[in-house]
Formats: C-alpha cells, sequence, structure tokens
C-alpha cells in the first residue's frame, strides 16, 4: 500500500512535469507502471532471421477489461518468451498475473494477439497466433477461454480454431451477420517465393501459409476458406488485416496486406457467405512491402479509408543506402505475371464511395515511416479528426545495399564453421539501427502533421505492435506499444489535463453472441459536423482493442448520435452528454437501415453520367521508355497524347474531331454524325505519315478558302540521331479529305509540343505559333519554339530568327492558349521546368510581356492552360494545371526543386542532375548506382553506397559553381487559377482535391446552371520513374464556383465523375440535342463521352 | 659507345633475369591476383574485367619493350595513341620491379576501387634500390597514365549514356531471370574498341537454332538435353560446372537476407592458369609479361565479338524456356547470369586462351589448376590447355545455363580469334 501511495506520488510528480513541458503524451516508465514486459529475442545459429525470416517482426498488444472492472488490461505476446498479462489496478499502475490467470502460452513463436467475447458469455477471451519455423504441433494457435473469475482454460480444439499455420494474426467478426462470431486466420509464409511462374503458383493452394476463415456453427467453428473465395496460395505473405465495410453497404469486408511481389487482397463481402476478391478494380497502386494496415474515416465524410505501411525511410541517408536502380523489367514483370502496381512506401487509399479509392499518402505526408508496423487511427487530441500513431524499427539493416554489395561477401569468406553458424556470424556483422516512432496529427483537411517533438513520443527503440486505450479513464487515448529487447512502451495521454478537446466513448451490448457488437456503426453528430466510427477491435499491427468506442469531437455539443447494429437496426440517441463515457444497450428505434443503401450524407449523382459506350477509336501508343535514353531524367516526354481538337471538318455544320496518332499509328479524323455517334474518315495522307508521332493537331482556316486545313505537330523523344522524323506537316482541307501540301510550311526538324493559330500582326490570317518540347537526347535543353507568319494564302514563312528570336530560348513548352489579356492580343505559353509566360506583338517585333500579367515567378511543371472568364467580369480568367501536390517532392521558393545539366564528365553527353529537398536540405534525387553510371569518373569516388549517401551535389562536384552551372527551377506544383484583374493575373487555389493528381486536361462551363462558371479537371499519369511510382488518383475532378470565386469540390458520388486511365484533354462538343457533351482523350485508351448535363434538369 | 650500353644494360637486366627470374614472375603473378581481387570486390562484369586485364598487363609489357627495345605489340593495335617522348637511364630503372609497378599503377587509375592497390604499390616502391626509386616510379607513371589517357578513348565512358536495353518482345528473346531479374550487363559492349579486330561482327558465329517449340525441332532437342542431363549429372560433372563458374556475382537469398556471393570471371580464371603454368615452367619473366599481355588483350577482344553476338541473337536462357515448357519449378545448377544465352562467352573466352597459351607455351603441358580454391571448390588436374579449355566449354551445359548450340559455336568463335591474334603477333612473339 506504502509502495502505491510512493508511486502515485511519483507518477503524479511526472503528470506535472508533463504538463509544464505541454506536451500531449508523457511515457510512463515500466517502474511507475510496473509493465514489466519486453519482447526478448535472443539470436542463435538456430533460431534468427535466416532461419525464420519474419524473426524481427515483433509482438502484440491486447487491450480490454477481462474483470468488467470497468478498467482496461493489457496482455502482451512475447515472440520466445511468456506472454504477459496485467490487471489495471488504476493510477497507471498494473500488475503481473499471467501466472495465475493461466495464459503465458506455450513454448513456440507467438505473433499476434485478438481479444473480443468469443462465446458471448460476457467476459473477453484471448486468441493467441503462433508461427515460426517449428513443427506444426508448435504453432497451433490458442483460445484462451475467460473462466470470469481471471482464470481462463485453453480450449482452442474444442471451438475447432486450433489452426496450425503459419499465423501473423487472426479477426473475429460477424461476417455473415447471423448474430455469431465468425474468424479469419491471417498466415504467412516461411520459405521464400521469389522466382516462379506466378500464374501457376498463384493457383496451388498452401493452407500453413495461406489465409482461413472459420465460420461460427453453433459455437464450433468450421474451416471454410475455399467455399467463401479467400485465397490461400503459397504467396500469401500476411503482415496486416482490417475489417471494416469498405463499400458501405453495411456488410463487413476485408482489407489483406501481403509483403513482397503478392498483392493486397481486399474482398468484398458477397452477402451469401462468400467474398469476391476485387483490389485491381477499386485500387490503383499499393504498398509493395505492406506491413501494418488501419482504415477509418479520416476526412469525416462517413466512408472509410485505408491506410498500408511499407518501409520507405523519410531521411535521405536510409533512402539512399536502401535504393537500387530503377528496374523497368522487374516492375514490368510483377505487373505482368498478375501481381500489381506496388510501389515502396505508405499508401493512404481515400474511399470515392463511388468503389474507388483515390491513394493520397504523399499529399497526406504520412507515406515515409521507415520500416513500419502498427498504424493506428485515432483522435489523439480529441479535436474530431482522427490522428495517426505508427511504430517503427527492424531488428538489422538486412536490406543496406552495402551489406549486400560488398561486405557480406567479403566477411562470409573469412568465417568459419559450417554453414549456419557462419551465417549466424554473417548475420552479428549487419548493423542495428533502432528508429523513432512516428505521430501525426489529422489537420482535418486531408493533411496530416508530424508532432513527434510536441506530442512528446521522441526516442528510438524497435516497437511492433500497439494499441490505444483510455487506461486511467481520463477520456483521452493513451497508447502502449511491444518493444523488441526493451520494457514495453507506455505513454500517457494529457488531453484531459490539458483540458484539449472533446470526446464521447460508448459501449455496446447487443443481446446476440456478439455481445460486444462488432460491426457497429456509431455516427455522432455534432454542431460543427459528424464523426464517425466502426467497431471492430483488430487495428494496427498483431493487436486489438476491446475497448470502448472513443470519439474525440469537433464541438462541446453532440446533437444526435446514429447507432447502426450489426444486424442492420438503427437506434437515435437524441443531445446524449459528451465527454462522457455511454453504456447502450440495443434498442432500435429507427427506421431500420435498408442494407444496400447505407451511404452516409452522400447525395445519388447530381451531376454528370459517364456513358459506359466508349469510341471504337483507341489511341495505341508504341510503349516506349525515355528513361531508356536519358536515365536520370525525372519525366517522360513520351506517352502524353492525344490532346483532341475539333472543328467541322466535312462542312456539314456538326463538330469533327482529330486525334493525332502516336508513332506508328495515323492520326484519326472523327467525322460526327447526326446521331452523336463518330465515323472515322479514311485519310489516305494521314496513313502514310503515321511513322510520326505526333503531339497535336491544329485545325484552322490557312488559305481561307472557309474549310479547315490541318498543320500536324511532330515530336517525340529519342537520342539525338535516332532517325525519328520531327517536322511538322500540312494539310489542305479538299472535301473532309486532308492532302498533305509540300513546301507549304518551312523546313523545321524539332521535337514540338503544341501549335496555336495566333494572328500576332492582326492582320486579319492565322499565323501559327509551334511550341518546342524537347531537344533529342539532351532533356532539359529545348530546341525553342516558332513563329510562322501566314501569306494570307496559306503559304508560311518561319518569321523566328526575324522578329520572334525571343522564342529561341530554352523552354520546354507543354501548351500555349491565345487570348485578348488586358487589350493586348496576347500568347501565353506553359511548359515542363518553366514559368507561364506571355508575349506580344509590339513595334514589329515579338516581346516578352510576362511581368506586365504576373506577380509571382511560377515556376512548375505545368501541363495545361486554359482561359475562360470565371468571375463574369468579362475577361480572361487562367487556370493552370501542374504536376500536382501529392509527390515526394514538395518544391516551394524556398526549397525548389533543381536540375542542373551539363556534361560534367566531357564525355558528350548531357548528365542531369535532379536534386530536391528532403528535411530541408536539397539532395540528388539519382541513387549511387545510377549516378556513378551518368558520370563514370564518380565510380572512383563513390565505392561504397554509404560513402555517397550524405553527398550534395557540391559534395558530387566540388568543383562547379552552382551559381554559374546550367539550373532549371520548379518552386511550385499547385495546379491553380489566376484572377484576372485588369489584365494582371492574380494566383487563387484550388480545393486540395485538384491537386491530388497531375492536371492536363480543363473545361470550364457552368455545370450545376447557377450562373457561375465551373471547373472540370482531369489528369494521371501512368509512365513514370519507379520511385515517383503512377498516380492515377484523380476520377475527373468537379469543382462549383460561387459568388465570392471559391471553388468547392463535389465528391465522385455526387459528380458522378469516375473517369479511369491518364486523362489528356477534355473536347466540349455540341450534338443535334443540344445536350452538353465532353470528349474525352485518355492516353493508349478509346476515348469516351460524358455528359455533362445537369442530371437533376435531365429528369 | 651505344652498343656498349646495350650490351652492358643486357647484362645487367639478364642478371637480374636469370637470377631473380622466378621471384620476379611470382611478384608479377602475385600482383596481378591483387587486381583480380578487387575486380572481385567491385564486381567486375566479365567484358569489364577482360578490358581491365589488358589495359593493366600492357602497361607491364610496354615497359619492358622500352626497356628492352623488344618489338612492342603496340605497333599492332588499332587506333593507337602517340606515346610521347621519354628520356630515361636504363642503368636507373628496376628491370623486375617497373613492369609490375606500371601493371599497378594502371590498375590504380583504372578500376573503381584502384585505391586498394595503393599498399601493394608502396610495397614494391619499398623494395627498389635506392637509386632506382625515383626513376621507375617515374616511368612506371608515364607509362599507366599513357595507357590510361589511351584506353579512355576506347568508349568505355560513353557506354552508359547509350540506349538501355528493353527486353524484346517475342517468346525467342531473352528476359531476365530469376532470382534478382537484374538489367542485362553491358548490352552496348559492342561498341567499345578492341585491340586486333576490325570490327565488333567480324567472327559472326552461324544463327542459333530457331526457337521451335515443336518437340522434334532441334531447339526442343537441345533444350530437352540441358533439362535432361540436370537429373543424371555425375558427382564429376557437378565439379565441373562449378569449377567453371566463374560468376562474379551471384545472388543469394537466404530468408530475408539476401546478398551477392562474388568469384572470378571467366577471364580471371584463365589468367590465373597463365601464372600457374608460367610459375611451374620457369618461364621467363619477359615471356611471362608477354604471355599475360597476350592472353589479356585476346580475352578483352573475344568478349566484344561474343557479346555483340549476344546482343544481336539475343537468345533466351535455357532456364526461362524450361520454366515455361517443361518444368515450372527447375532451376539450373549453376545460377544464369544476367544476358543473353549465345554464344557460351565462356567458350569463346576459354578457347581462345587456349589458343594463345598453347602457341605461346606449348601442348600438353600438365597442370593443376587451383584457381578456384579460394572460393571453397576443389582443384582440378589437366592435360593440356586444350583440355582445360574443352571442360570449361562443356560445363556451361552441365551448369544448365547453355544450349549445346552455344557452346560449340562459341568453341568456333574463340579458336578464329585465337588464331587470328596469334597470326597478327607473330613477329612479337616468334623470337621469344
Amino acid at each position: 500500500m506504502i509502495r502505491h501511495i510512493y508511486f502515485t506520488i511519483l507518477l503524479f510528480y511526472v503528470l506535472s512535469f508533463g504538463l509544464n513541458g505541454q506536451t500531449l503524451f508523457t511515457p510512463i516508465s515500466h517502474q511507475l507502471s510496473g509493465l514489466k514486459f519486453e519482447n526478448r529475442l535472443i539470436e542463435s545459429p538456430q533460431n534468427n532471421i535466416i532461419t525464420y525470416e519474419y524473426f524481427y517482426n515483433g509482438g502484440g498488444v491486447a487491450a480490454g477489461d477481462f474483470n468488467n472492472d470497468g478498467w482496461i488490461d493489457l496482455y502482451f505476446t512475447s515472440n520466445m518468451g511468456e506472454n504477459k498479462f496485467y490487471i489495471n489496478n488504476k493510477n497507471f499502475t498494473f500488475s503481473d498475473i499471467t501466472k495465475s490467470a493461466g495464459v503465458a502460452g506455450s513454448k513456440g513463436w507467438k505473433t499476434g494477439v485478438s481479444v473480443a467475447d468469443i462465446n458471448g458469455d460476457g467476459w473477453l477471451d484471448i486468441y493467441v497466433c503462433y508461427s515460426g519455423d517449428v513443427n506444426a504441433k508448435a504453432r497451433t494457435n490458442q483460445l484462451f477461454i475467460n473462466n470470469g473469475n481471471l482464470t481462463f482454460t485453453e480450449k482452442a480444439k474444442e471451438y475447432g480454431v486450433d489452426d496450425t499455420g503459419h499465423s501473423t494474426h487472426a479477426v473475429f467478426f460477424d461476417f455473415d451477420r447471423d448474430g455469431d462470431l465468425d474468424l479469419y486466420v491471417l498466415n504467412h509464409n516461411v520459405k521464400q517465393f521469389r522466382n516462379f511462374d506466378a500464374a501457376y503458383v498463384k493457383k496451388l493452394v498452401d493452407p500453413d501459409a495461406g489465409d482461413r476463415l472459420y465460420e461460427n456453427v453453433n459455437g464450433k467453428f468450421k474451416e471454410i476458406t475455399q467455399k467463401a473465395g479467400i485465397k490461400s496460395n503459397p504467396l500469401g505473405y500476411g503482415l496486416g488485416i482490417n475489417v471494416s465495410d469498405f463499400n458501405n453497404d453495411g456488410w463487413p469486408d476485408i482489407y489483406v496486406s501481403n509483403d513482397y511481389v503478392e498483392e493486397d487482397y481486399l474482398y468484398i463481402n458477397n452477402k451469401n457467405g462468400t467474398f469476391t476478391e476485387s483490389l485491381k478494380t477499386m485500387i490503383g497502386h499499393i504498398s509493395n512491402f505492406s506491413m501494418g494496415i488501419d482504415a477509418a474515416d479520416i476526412n469525416n465524410d462517413g466512408l472509410i479509408d485505408i491506410f498500408t505501411l511499407d518501409m520507405l525511410p523519410e531521411d535521405n541517408k536510409r533512402q539512399k543506402l536502401l535504393f537500387a536502380p530503377d528496374n523497368f523489367e522487374v516492375y514490368n514483370n510483377m505487373v505482368d505475371n498478375g501481381f500489381y502496381h506496388q510501389i515502396m512506401r505508405n499508401m493512404l487509399q481515400l474511399n470515392n464511395g463511388n468503389g474507388t479509392f483515390s491513394e493520397i499518402g504523399q499529399l497526406a505526408g504520412i507515406s515515409n515511416t521507415d520500416w513500419s508496423w502498427s498504424s493506428l487511427f485515432a483522435d489523439y487530441d480529441n479535436d474530431g479528426y482522427q490522428d495517426l500513431f505508427v511504430t517503427n524499427g527492424y531488428g538489422r539493416d538486412m536490406i543496406n545495399r552495402d551489406f549486400m554489395k560488398f561486405y557480406a561477401d567479403e566477411r562470409s569468406k573469412h568465417l568459419q564453421g559450417t554453414t549456419d553458424s557462419k551465417m549466424f556470424q554473417l548475420l552479428q556483422t549487419i548493423t542495428s539501427t533502432p528508429l523513432q516512432n512516428y505521430i501525426y496529427k489529422n489537420n482535418g483537411d486531408l493533411t496530416f502533421s508530424n508532432k513527434i517533438k510536441e506530442w512528446g513520443i521522441e526516442g528510438t527503440d524497435f516497437s511492433h505492435g500497439a494499441v490505444y486505450a483510455d487506461l486511467d479513464n481520463d477520456g483521452d487515448l493513451d497508447l502502449v506499444t511491444n518493444r523488441m529487447n526493451d520494457f514495453a512502451g507506455v505513454f500517457k495521454n494529457n488531453s484531459s489535463e490539458l483540458k484539449k478537446g472533446n470526446y464521447v466513448q460508448f459501449s455496446l451490448k447487443s443481446p446476440s453472441k456478439n455481445v460486444q457488437a462488432i460491426g457497429a456503426k456509431i455516427t455522432v453528430y455534432t454542431p460543427k459536423g459528424y464523426v464517425y466510427k466502426e467497431y471492430y477491435p483488430v487495428h494496427g499491427f498483431q493487436s486489438s482493442m476491446s475497448i470502448p468506442l472513443h470519439l474525440g469531437l469537433p464541438s462541446e455539443k453532440i446533437d444526435s448520435v446514429k447507432i447502426i447494429w450489426p444486424n442492420g437496426e438503427s437506434q437515435h440517441l437524441a443531445n446524449p452528454q459528451a465527454n462522457v463515457h455511454h453504456k447502450i444497450n440495443y434498442s432500435p428505434n429507427a427506421p431500420s437501415i435498408k442494407l444496400n443503401s447505407l451511404v452516409v450524407n452522400v447525395q445519388p449523382p447530381t451531376f454528370f453520367k459517364t456513358e459506359v459506350q466508349k469510341l471504337p477509336f483507341k489511341h495505341e501508343e508504341l510503349l516506349v521508355n525515355d528513361f531508356k535514353v536519358q536515365p536520370l531524367i525525372p519525366n517522360m516526354v513520351s506517352l502524353h497524347g492525344p490532346k483532341l481538337t475539333k472543328g467541322d471538318i466535312n462542312g456539314d455544320g456538326l463538330e469533327d474531331v482529330f486525334m493525332p496518332g502516336p508513332e506508328g499509328k495515323d492520326g484519326m479524323v472523327l467525322i460526327q454524325n447526326k446521331d452523336g455517334s463518330f465515323t472515322k474518315s479514311k485519310q489516305v495522307a494521314l496513313e502514310v505519315d503515321a511513322k510520326y508521332e505526333d503531339t497535336y493537331g491544329l485545325l484552322f482556316d490557312a488559305d481561307q478558302d472557309e474549310d479547315l486545313d490541318l498543320w500536324v505537330v511532330s515530336g517525340g523523344f529519342g537520342e539525338e540521331n535516332s532517325g525519328l522524323p520531327l517536322e511538322d506537316r500540312y494539310y489542305i482541307n479538299t472535301g473532309g479529305i486532308f492532302e498533305k501540301k509540300q513546301n507549304i510550311l518551312p523546313k523545321d526538324n524539332f521535337a514540338g509540343s503544341i501549335a496555336v493559330s495566333w494572328d500576332y500582326d492582326s492582320d486579319g490570317d492565322l499565323d501559327v505559333f509551334v511550341g518546342g518540347r524537347v531537344a533529342q537526347g539532351k532533356y532539359p535543353l529545348s530546341p525553342g519554339s516558332k513563329l510562322y507568319s501566314n501569306n494570307g494564302k496559306g503559304q508560311f514563312e518561319d518569321k523566328t530568327n526575324e522578329i520572334a528570336s525571343i522564342f529561341n530560348n530554352n523552354e520546354m513548352l507543354t501548351y500555349a492558349v491565345v487570348g485578348s489579356i488586358g487589350n493586348t492580343n496576347t500568347l501565353i505559353t506553359c511548359g515542363e521546368w518553366s514559368t507561364i509566360k506571355t508575349y506580344q506583338f509590339v513595334d514589329g517585333k515579338i516581346i516578352e510581356t510576362t511581368n506586365n500579367h504576373f506577380q509571382d515567378t511560377l515556376s512548375g511543371w505545368w501541363n495545361t492552360l486554359h482561359l475562360s472568364d470565371m468571375d463574369g467580369d468579362g475577361d480572361l480568367d487562367l487556370i493552370a494545371g501542374n504536376w500536382g501536390l501529392n509527390a515526394q517532392f514538395k518544391p516551394s521558393n524556398s526549397q525548389p526543386m533543381d536540375l542542373y545539366f551539363d556534361d560534367f564528365d566531357k564525355n558528350g553527353y548531357l548528365d542531369p542532375l535532379w536534386c530536391y529537398y528532403i528535411q530541408d536540405e536539397s539532395w540528388p534525387v539519382a541513387s549511387r548506382d545510377e549516378i556513378t553510371d551518368q558520370i563514370v569518373a564518380l565510380r572512383k569516388k563513390y565505392v561504397t553506397y554509404h560513402s555517397y549517401a550524405e553527398q550534395q551535389l557540391t559534395d558530387i562536384l566540388p568543383h562547379l559553381n552552382l551559381n554559374q552551372v546550367n539550373k532549371k527551377v520548379v518552386n511550385t506544383l499547385e495546379t491553380r487559377w489566376f484572377e484576372n484583374e485588369g489584365g494582371k493575373f492574380k494566383k487563387r487555389s484550388l480545393p486540395i482535391q485538384a491537386n491530388f493528381s497531375p492536371t492536363y486536361a480543363i473545361h470550364t462551363d457552368d455545370f450545376n446552371e447557377d450562373g457561375i462558371k465551373d471547373i472540370l479537371l482531369g489528369g494521371n499519369i501512368a509512365y513514370t520513374r519507379i520511385r515517383v511510382g503512377k498516380n492515377e488518383t484523380s476520377f475527373g475532378v468537379l469543382l462549383l464556383g460561387d459568388q465570392n470565386g471559391e471553388y468547392h469540390y463535389t465528391n465522385q458520388v455526387a459528380s458522378g465523375l469516375d473517369l479511369k486511365g491518364c486523362i489528356r484533354s477534355f473536347l466540349p462538343l455540341k450534338s443535334i440535342s443540344g445536350e452538353k457533351k465532353v470528349l474525352v482523350g485518355i492516353n493508349n485508351e478509346f476515348p469516351i463521352v460524358i455528359s455533362t448535363q445537369l442530371q437533376s434538369k435531365k429528369q | 659507345m651505344k652498343s656498349k650500353t646495350i650490351i652492358f644494360s643486357f647484362l645487367i637486366i639478364a642478371n637480374c633475369l636469370f637470377a631473380n627470374g622466378r621471384k620476379a614472375v611470382e611478384m608479377y603473378v602475385s600482383n596481378l591476383k591483387k587486381i583480380t581481387d578487387v575486380m572481385v570486390y567491385d564486381v567486375t562484369s566479365p567484358v569489364a574485367s577482360a578490358r581491365y586485364y589488358a589495359y593493366s598487363t600492357l602497361a607491364s609489357h610496354e615497359v619492358l619493350a622500352m626497356l628492352d627495345q623488344d618489338q612492342s605489340i603496340l605497333r599492332h593495335i588499332n587506333l593507337m595513341l602517340d606515346k610521347p617522348n621519354f628520356i630515361f637511364d636504363k642503368s636507373t630503372i628496376d628491370p623486375i620491379a617497373t613492369p609490375t609497378l606500371a601493371m599497378l599503377k594502371t590498375a590504380n587509375l583504372l578500376l573503381p576501387s584502384g585505391n586498394k592497390l595503393k599498399a601493394d604499390i608502396d610495397n614494391i616502391i619499398s623494395n627498389i634500390p635506392q637509386n632506382r626509386k625515383k626513376d621507375s616510379e617515374r616511368l612506371a607513371d608515364f607509362i599507366s597514365l599513357y595507357i590510361q589517357k589511351w584506353a579512355l578513348t576506347d568508349g568505355f565512358l560513353q557506354l552508359n549514356n547509350l540506349r538501355k536495353y528493353t527486353p524484346k518482345r517475342g517468346k525467342e528473346y531473352w528476359q531476365p531471370t530469376a532470382p534478382a531479374f537484374m538489367a542485362p550487363v553491358e548490352p552496348n559492349w559492342s561498341t567499345i574498341r578492341p585491340f586486333f579486330l576490325e570490327s565488333a561482327q567480324q567472327f559472326r558465329p552461324p544463327l542459333p537454332n530457331a526457337y521451335d517449340e515443336n518437340t522434334d525441332s532441334p531447339f526442343m532437342k537441345e533444350l530437352k538435353e540441358v533439362y535432361d542431363l540436370s537429373k543424371v549429372l555425375t558427382k564429376e560433372q557437378i565439379h565441373i560446372a562449378n569449377f567453371w563458374d566463374c560468376n562474379p556475382y551471384m545472388i543469394s537469398q537466404i530468408g530475408h537476407v539476401e546478398f551477392g556471393v562474388k568469384k572470378i570471371s571467366p577471364g580471371g580464371h584463365w589468367m590465373g592458369i597463365a601464372g600457374i603454368v608460367c610459375k611451374k615452367q620457369k618461364v621467363s619473366f619477359r615471356k611471362s609479361v608477354l604471355v599475360h599481355t597476350i592472353l589479356a588483350m585476346t580475352l578483352h577482344d573475344a568478349f566484344i565479338v561474343c557479346w555483340d553476338e549476344k546482343y544481336n541473337s539475343n537468345r533466351i536462357r535455357p532456364e526461362t524456356v524450361i520454366n515455361r515448357l517443361i518444368d515450372k519449378a527447375w532451376r539450373p545448377l549453376l545460377q544464369t547470369p544476367p544476358f543473353p544465352e549465345y554464344v557460351s562467352g565462356h567458350s569463346v573466352a576459354s578457347t581462345a586462351s587456349a589458343k594463345i597459351l598453347t602457341q605461346l607455351l606449348g601442348d600438353n603441358i600438365r597442370f593443376a589448376d587451383d584457381t578456384e580454391v579460394e572460393f571453397g571448390i576443389k582443384k582440378r588436374k589437366f592435360k593440356s590447355f586444350n583440355q582445360a579449355a574443352g571442360e570449361a566449354s562443356i560445363s556451361r551445359l552441365y551448369g544448365g545455363i547453355h544450349y549445346r548450340d552455344g557452346i560449340v559455336n562459341g568453341v568456333w568463335q574463340g579458336g578464329m580469334i585465337g588464331d587470328f591474334v596469334l597470326n597478327k603477333l607473330k613477329s612479337v612473339y616468334s623470337d621469344r
């Protein structure tokens, strides 16, 4: 007793100290808490990472009130030692009652722990998973049934859950909604399976490695894996599992994260006892070495989002020690062999509510947390938004490239003894780096802020499983971690002491065998918005929390609460008190929710309809890889079509379309029929010119004969003398048929991107500006752009040198538009590594006028421009599509991205060295292998990965004067709009959804017919550097304008937009019916038509 | 006066050579092994290591040629760079240490981890008598810088700026292989300047058996041969395959642990054999240097023509086809190296090497080859260079990484190159 008082005083002291320090969390030492558990690993020649490849994955934690005294107790799994069970004595003190309770577990390798009231007797039971390189008996999972008196009896066999697979974790949930708890056991393979015939192996069944589903039939568990459609192949390296209602239809679905090449699984519940694995149709790309997982509604829209962890470090040094050169063959092999797009970083899949997810981990700022295990979304600061805690650390730096390439071989040659012993000795030489856990505050705007310091969880260790729970019943969530070779981490949350925020807690009680109401959904409505949670005890990694559902609140007042019980019945609570723990008994008092329409607060499609019908004319790319030409360039120049253009080509009064043809394919003339369909017209001249890579087709009446002629810009990328034909072509329109005219255009030989007709001298004929894209083999040099003057009869003369020498510049242009800005006839251009620039014709010369129109120097990776009077004030405003903000690189004015270029080693080839800021310093992107391949002399300088890992450009090329070397800069990747105020473009922001992915297509119209113009954005990119990764997170973004010039994102369900692929152009079309339609140009795909008619008006 | 000097210096040199001949050869061979070790450390591809051997040994040869006023190989070489004048007094040059020093210094300049040779260089210098130290080092520096300057004009610095390889679409073409699916090694090596050849296409072998999945096709018969043999390999055949594996970078994956196990390249193995036999036969220092130099330069040219054909035919490896058509789980005894199959590089290199060594050192020389002992593989005894080359060639079939026609035509190509070089250098070696 004296002891207790002493501890309490000490604790009080510590807590006060914490308050003075103003951190949200305070660590509690094991001396104070009595939680002396540590997951001690003892490596030996028989037991190590080689004999069992998940040796360093660590143990789990379970939280629950096992004696029903209202205080949360804790259970820890130990891989090699005894599991520990601690009873909460209040005041943050715990007693170890493992022995008397009989829950130490058996010998063997213990992994995950799942806690639930499995038999529905009102007492929490414990299920412990086993794995390891041991026989089946030694890895039999155990079920400890609670006797109600703090003793337990092991009854796995009796219940039929004595699974002998290599289990990582297990989840109890009522998948068939029959009122009892079923069981999913997550397994992993202990054998390596890295080179194989994928199609063959994927069809194999390996019950020890593959996952298993058990149905609860009258209290006994029956295995139904195959019958239920659960995959069970030997490639299953399951490390994480989450059960949630991902498609919001009232039935629990399952997400399984798999390590290595096997893709994750997303099982959608078919409501008939089976599941359909649907990952590839719902999610665009995933983590490569998926580990822990969590799912929660991170943006309070009533939809469950998914977060998977991987192992990408935050800092430059660890990245450099880890990265191999981008290997496109390995990546393509993975995708071609039926696996999936997988990139090594954490992925945050934002639920769009229409069966698609947008991966925005990098935009959210939570993509790099190193070798991470638990991810736990919970509202740690009680502000109504779910924050994120991530545990981190791996026993040894196995994937250090110096070890793989140099040290391992060198050292192993000096070792003596048997193979086992040698490998063990070798292992001992691998370094071991404890890492920092991460904690992020949810900013409420889809972004998170790193709060490691401010919230007081600093310190490095090897943390694996973790739980949050209100251990001291003070209304905030404390954290507990299971640490390797260290005492459990305990962090007391000080929100209540600091009087931060508001919360509400619920304990639900159902009359079914599923007493805890696992699968219930709770929405808490407040005057400042609602918060939504589903009740599933398993979150994070190998851990579970059978604790009251805790929701932080944006307000101190609750309007009402809606509970949807697992059986679909609904219960409303009016004005329940906030900052209280409510115990709710099953008592439905509201209309039961129809199982197929549980969508929370989402309107049926109001706006667009994506027509299923595609135009049967595929834009078919020759899938070239520009990175094979210049390995260090940041972006591909190729694969960026089609930019569709329109005009009445055959003179029938209907708008027709030109679709540029990629290299090897002819450009297509698509004639619109009266019924709105299209027919490809036979164009021999275009077929003959299929060898060209068309980048743009300008339809204009060059010869003033009242029909549209065609100027096709040629582009593409290859070596300096690759033989790619680059001259533009001119076709004259003769009754809807284009005939090629030689000698009309001056000879040009550069890769262009865009042509605009611009009567620069206002003499009534259409002159042409052609934007230069890239010098062949010499990215980022540009060939410059050209101005061609029309003699009025459709004959063109290159006037660039004479009057427009300003176009002999180094701008890598991507797009250009022409319009009257501030009453002057202005050309506006944009490009990659370039600013938006304006030009006019003054006193016989073209001059640059950018400074007259722009205050800010915004250099970006601009893709497109759009001029339109957005605010109805009679002048043209500008919308500009950039790369977006969902990327590793986040350039700004003070921390720009730089591209230094020169032939640094004088070997006749340009060396582009791309740098961006990581943690406030600028680092080269190239890995050690990549830079020493580009500049061979550096091989002698950087003989190890370590020697290169912390080298900045001035270290790599010390004689370089960074102020004098050729350089291109990017200081913004944000897609935005610019308001024209008397000829000055004032920069304005768009909602964050406009910056999920690169924007290539822009269309404006008053879609909702409220008199204010709205914006439609399209984009995405599929072919990138492997580490940059594909970004197909936009499905068409509808932004509705308001009277204040602000734009508001309309969610995908309401907008009805579900555009898949790389959108490259929007072409609004007039049809006879008068219905507003947009033709969408998609890279390497069939174009599609969408109706942009307001659906509600239509009906 | 001049003839007197020559006679005088000849006496000194002869004295040194005869008195220290054996030691000199041993020093030369052991220092060459140091270069091999650095190349192994750096994970140098077979083609690149042949190039490094060639330029390094050429430096040693050139020093000797200058000292002895012998006919230099350089006279027979493509696009030789003019050598600036270098005035020296023979009496102040150490005729044994200097060639070895020049070899090490050249390797020091060319190899990525060449600095690892620093201690060996210092060791040689420290053993040169004081009165010869300065000039010997000066000469070694002069030659090594001259050779380096010339070496760097051979296209090596441009290699990585040429278009990177993309595996061709089509069942007959090479695909990356397990376990690491590495990018293919040096697809543009045929752009490197050879020493003697007129072009990289000079000895193009006949086309390989056409890919044909028909069981009776020549292709399938040879594929089946690889597969069937893998099931019945004798202990002896397994030893042979491992002995000639010569894979500079085998990826070892044990559980979560992945790392490279390094060995010498085929060229390194034959340089080792040259050293063993030069020592065993008590070949003079002067001739030993010549043997090593001609062998290394021949290997370089051999790999250029071989690599040209590899990326000309782009032929698929047996492992890929066997997995596709016969046995999904099959792995070859040796790890398939990361480049196209046709022709077998070891067959080309070994046949060409045996041609050179037989001509320069004699036929039917018995020797015990312990080159692979450091990698844990027992030594093997041979009756002749040709026997060793024959065994090295067929070892690729035992190892499951080549078809028979890749070996047969590799042997043909190697023989053509060997004969071509010997014919070209007749005047250089015939009087020694």
